[in-house]
């Protein structure tokens, strides 16, 4: 796949929140103020790029030669979350004005299904390490737009007159549904007649 | 103890009230069978996780204990996955990545976190239980749905002579097509989520004795 369909891929027609699901936790659960959400979206992107490019050369350069491949999900996880626990002190000591709006999520989104969901697709999709990266950083980029629509329209919700039933996740759960229905617009044949 | 079982079923259920491990309840529920799978699937390595972390306690230093737990619940994992693999191929590929993504989900760690890094392993063990039988059901419920409206079929296992999929008269020659696509699941898990927080409660005012959300 060429790099435009990657990007595309994962921005709009396979978008992680939107088509698989992913950190639907945060998106839905913890999406009410717009600062934060964008602060969560931006440490999520930057966590799924490094990690992406870590479990490639792990798989690559460790697990197949020693045919451990049955361990990958194990390898993973541990790696990823010693990443996000890494990174954070990195940010920390090197920029700490940074650390304070995006950083500080870093261990917490180590342990959501974003970071080892772009980590287990690129594996299977047999990506390499530029392709692992940029598939990374536009699966996070989708993340972070849906994220950052979802908590603006919650945050105009807040003031509007909802049915008590659907007060609060369940309203948010349609909200995102409806998003999902004007994403459809983006498909498989969209992607073709884009990236040929 | 009884309270631990009953706990996961409906009142803090994992995927209508405490909101906890939803993407596997959304990407897979297109098809019965499927939800049926990775409920028992993710049922399993949560009584295992549960039970380990529970051991695993006072043995493990506390600031070591994420790494300790995800350790043990991907372990558990990479066995389930592995088993499926070999046992239900076909299955294990429309599960897809789901399967290893039960490592990571939200429900498993909270688990361990909030109850079982706390109590003795039988406690743990049908908090576990409790948990992913109300996962299970949930997913089933969601499933059966989406998969009615959606393609007017309930996809169950082949046995003998019967494929495995019952197809539902009227409903099967104009299926309602977006339940079973993405927003369809959105919809879906936001209106069920409205029942089951209405009859909760109205439950706790005491009208009705009514639990279930359908």
């Amino acid at each position: 796949m060429s790099y435009v369909g990657i990007i595309l891929t994962f921005v709009l027609v396979n978008n992680f929140v939107l088509t698989y699901f992913l950190g639907i936790c945060p998106a839905i659960g913890a999406s009410r103020r717009v600062e934060s959400s964008i602060g969560l979206g931006l440490a999520a992107s930057i966590l799924m790029a490094v990690a992406a490019l870590l479990t490639w050369a792990l798989r690559t350069w460790i697990l197949l030669p020693l045919g451990l491949l049955f361990l990958q999900t194990f390898v993973f996880v541990l790696s990823i979350l010693a990443l996000g626990y890494y990174l954070e002190r990195l940010v920390e000591t090197v920029a700490p004005a940074l650390h304070r709006s995006v950083g500080k999520y870093l261990p917490t989104v180590s342990t959501n299904c974003v970071v080892l969901g772009i980590a287990l697709i690129a594996a299977r999709s047999d990506f390499g390490p530029l392709e692992s990266l940029i598939a990374g950083v536009s699966a996070g980029g989708g993340f972070l737009l849906v994220m950052v629509i979802v908590s603006t329209i919650r945050e105009k919700l807040e003031t509007e007159p909802v049915p008590r039933a659907l007060r609060g996740v369940p309203i948010a759960f349609i909200t995102t549904g409806l998003m999902a229905l004007a994403l459809l617009a983006f498909d498989q044949a969209f992607l073709r007649n884009v990236v040929g | 103890m009884l309270r631990d079982l009953t706990r996961g079923l409906v009142r803090e259920n994992a995927v209508f009230v405490t909101l906890i491990g939803l993407c596997p309840a959304l990407a897979v529920t297109t098809h019965v069978v499927n939800a049926l799978g990775l409920g028992t699937a993710l049922l399993v390595v949560l009584v295992a996780s549960n039970v380990s972390v529970s051991l695993l306690r006072t043995i493990v230093a506390p600031r070591l204990h994420y790494p300790a737990f995800l350790g043990g619940a991907a372990l558990f994992v990479t066995v389930v996955d592995l088993a499926m693999q070999a046992y239900v191929p076909e299955l294990s590929a429309r599960l897809g990545i789901f399967v290893p993504l039960i490592v990571v989900n939200c429900a498993i760690l909270a688990r361990a976190d909030v109850f079982a890094r706390q109590v003795v392993p039988v406690r743990a063990m049908l908090d576990g239980l409790g948990f992913g039988v109300g996962f299970l059901l949930s997913l089933t419920l969601i499933a059966l749905v989406r998969e009615i409206l959606g393609s007017g079929t309930i996809t169950l296992f082949a046995m003998g002579d019967f494929d495995g999929v019952l197809v539902i008269p009227r409903m099967s020659e104009h299926p309602v097509q977006v339940m079973v696509l993405a927003p369809g699941a959105l919809l879906t898990v936001g209106y069920l989520c409205a029942l089951f927080s209405r009859s909760r409660g109205r439950t706790k005012a005491g009208a009705s004795g009514r639990e279930e959300g359908t």
